[in-house]
């Protein structure tokens, strides 16, 4: 497959190839307790991302994989055959080992794994349709099914891919400007906490570059994160004031 | 109104919020961090001054607290004790000596008392994460539970079902045509009347698991029960 021209991921006029403006974020949807059998769930769209998590735990794990001072956290993040432009074979595959390792690794750290000792609880992430920063919108998608089950964390991690087009830093890149843009850096935040607990980067990008991403992706995921706190808020809250103001009628 | 105590606003917290200042305490669901409290937990927020802040989760397992009276399934049985499923990320363990019989392993078979798939009525007696949660049924009121129906609630719900010092489950008591054991771990038997008072039971306490963070629950299941049942009962 050649590679798009620069020029075609954006225009002299700053506008991108799906009509968005350098720092502008792809709508954002959050549901929360899509599913019942699960002990908690999320479905996340971020742009034409669809992403399923669903979340089993803690429960007591096997005894040759348990720890008496901390719990386990398992994620498997999978794509659909169907999620991508060309059928993508069903099996486990070397890209989804790395990115269930990668998920796991950027949600650790809010997870308060040392309250739920000889316990596991596992994470399962499906993509249903793919255009572009799954692991982010992922990340986004796991953080709140933990907090659906009632794991105990200390934050949500929140995750934006920032990449590079025609020399230009632009936020939350989707699939064409992923495949062929001049660089992709994922990041994920605690967003409370101001700590990164996912960070890569694939292509190139300079220092001072690096520290204006940083800060994109700031500003990007604290509004990721209102639409998270939100969606879980939503989910419960409305049934108390509604009940609430019955009475009072 | 019998709970004009609480807040009328309750407020749901997510995981991360910060919720106050250390001085005001940090109970269960929080977590302290350099200057104040922050919630760990998905739930509801309940502020009490001798106490400190406190979340109780919206959903989750039950966490065993010594001394809770829980509703188990033994799922094992062994040469001295059983394993019992508690609705716990932890399988709990009941000891011969705790269900009070002295037993000789060759001569005596456990399967007798507590077989597996029997519910039974117990308390915690010790649990420190480590070790599984351990049960006793050496109590008036605890030991197998004979007959009845199973259902299953969220553990954070149960005091609703009970109630303040009681309220809820007095009323569901006096005027439900069965009899209720609640485990304080979500475990729920259902015990005597008709089949329609068996199913009339599981919508009620469905909705009070549905709706256990309002106002005014217990006022409005009364109405729900007294429309049914009349007001005879009272």
């Amino acid at each position: 497959m050649t590679k798009l021209s620069q020029e075609a991921l954006l225009t002299d006029d700053g506008i991108r190839s799906d009509g968005r403006k350098v720092d502008e974020a792809r709508p954002f949807e959050v549901e929360v307790g899509v599913l019942t059998q699960a002990d908690g769930s999320a479905l996340v769209r971020q742009g034409k991302n669809v992403i399923l998590a669903g979340v089993i735990g803690p429960y007591e794990a096997e005894r040759h994989s348990q720890f008496l001072d901390r719990g386990v956290l398992k994620v498997r993040y999978h794509m659909q055959p169907y999620s991508t432009n060309e059928r993508k074979s069903p099996t486990y595959s070397r890209r989804e080992i790395e990115l269930s390792r990668a998920i796991r690794e950027a949600l650790e750290p809010a997870v308060i794994l040392t309250d739920l000792p000889r316990t596991q609880i596992d994470v399962f992430v499906e993509v249903l349709q793919a255009d572009g920063g799954t692991r982010c919108a992922s990340v986004n998608a796991a953080s709140v099914a933990l907090a659906d089950a009632g794991v105990p964390m200390k934050d949500l991690v929140t995750a934006v891919a920032i990449g590079k087009v025609r020399d230009t830093l632009v936020v939350d890149i989707n699939d064409l400007e992923d495949e062929n843009g001049q660089a992709d850096f994922p990041l994920a935040m605690m967003p409370n906490k101001g700590l990164i607990t996912l960070l890569q980067m694939n292509g190139l990008l300079d220092e001072e570059e690096i520290k204006r991403s940083v800060e994109m992706a700031k500003r990007v995921i604290s509004s990721l994160y209102q639409v998270q706190v939100d969606a879980l808020k939503k989910k419960y809250t409305p049934l108390a004031l509604s009940k609430e103001g019955d009475k009072d009628a | 109104m019998s709970e004009g105590k609480i807040e009328r606003i309750r407020e749901v917290a997510v995981p991360g919020e910060r919720l106050g200042s250390l001085r005001e305490g940090a109970a269960e669901g929080t977590y302290k961090e350099d200057d104040g409290v922050y919630s760990s937990l998905l739930g509801v927020v309940e502020r009490e001054s001798e106490r400190g802040i406190r979340v109780r989760a919206l959903r989750g397992k039950y966490i065993p607290r010594v001394g809770d009276f829980v509703v188990g399934k033994v799922v094992e049985v062994g040469l001295m004790d059983w394993s019992v499923d508690i609705n716990s990320p932890y399988l709990a363990r009941l000891d011969s000596r705790e269900a009070g019989i002295e037993v000789d392993p060759i001569t005596v078979d456990l399967r007798h008392y507590f077989d597996v798939g029997d519910y039974i009525g117990a308390k915690v007696t010790t649990f420190d994460r480590v070790t599984p949660p351990s049960l006793t049924t050496r109590e008036r009121g605890l030991g197998k539970i004979r007959g009845g129906i199973p259902i299953s609630i969220i553990p954070s719900r149960v005091p609703r079902i009970i109630g303040k010092k009681g309220s809820m489950i007095s009323m569901l008591d006096k005027m439900l045509k069965t009899r209720l054991i609640v485990g304080q771990n979500g475990y729920v038997i259902i015990q005597g009347g008709k089949p329609e008072d068996v199913t009339f039971t599981i919508s009620i306490l469905r909705k009070i698991e549905e709706e256990a963070y309002t106002y005014g629950l217990t006022d409005r299941i009364k109405d729900i029960l007294t429309k049914r049942y009349g007001d005879k009962n009272d």
